[in-house]
């Protein structure tokens, strides 16, 4: 009798706990959706600048050099994304480099002409237009965004 | 009584002929497999990380294509301005 009490009282607790995490994940989700939309606009505009672009990694990085004005949306949208990827890599059962990459794949896509992407190393401008000067994308360290 | 010399030499070319695709065979159904479940594992995850991405930025899209709507509007009065001046330098 006693070890049916305590299996329904688990299946109880189960059912309770169980939709409260699912919950609790699609908040955390739906939060970081709503950091992305709110920076969105800023970001394209850094982009169109030419003050920031793309890289192969799956983040953002400054073209030339850091603006300080602009380092605090570029760093929390950098974090927020490495928040996602490692997000979706635990529900794809995958790694956080593979999603960042796929997620790359898909940046270089959707980037509108004149728009920098960085492929090993080299900036270049989406739809020609040639290379970024000759001081950014080579020296990476001295203008890497945090990630 | 003694098996005929030419039934041996026959029977142990056949033996070595039919033995090679035997062996071939074996191997063959053996790594076939494998290789198909691996790729098809990849595919489903390069999928799953595919779409999971585009639901989340699905807003992008969105946002997008909202610009186009209020660009019509504010372009009408502007080319009946355009027009007016137009007008007006002739």
């Amino acid at each position: 009798m006693k070890s049916i009490t305590l299996t329904l009282v688990s299946a109880l607790l189960a059912l309770l706990i169980l939709p409260a995490a699912l919950l609790a994940q699609e908040t955390k989700m739906d939060k970081l959706r709503d950091r992305f939309k709110q920076r969105y606009p800023q970001v394209q505009e850094l982009k169109k600048a030419g003050v920031v672009g793309e890289t192969s990694d799956g983040y953002l990085d400054w073209v030339k050099k850091k603006d300080p004005k602009a380092a605090d949306t570029v760093d929390a949208e950098n974090a927020d994304r490495k928040t996602l990827y490692e997000s979706i890599a635990k529900n794809e059962n995958t790694t956080v480099e593979l999603v960042a990459q796929h997620a790359a794949k898909r940046n270089f896509s959707k980037a509108a002409d004149g728009e920098y992407l960085k492929e090993d190393g080299t900036w270049k401008k989406k739809g020609g237009g040639g290379d970024a000067d000759d001081d950014t994308g080579k020296d990476k360290g001295k203008a890497k965004a945090k990630h | 009584m003694t098996p005929h010399p030419h039934r041996a030499v026959r029977a142990t070319v056949a033996v070595a002929a039919l033995l090679p695709l035997f062996t071939a065979g074996c191997l063959h159904v053996k790594t076939d497999p494998i290789e198909v479940k691996t790729i098809h594992i990849q595919h489903d995850v390069t999928i799953g990380v595919d779409k999971a991405l585009e639901d989340f930025f699905a807003f992008q899209e969105r946002s997008a294509t909202q610009p186009t709507t209020t660009t019509v509007a504010t372009t009408q009065p502007a080319t009946t301005q355009a027009a007016d001046t137009a007008g007006d330098v002739k």
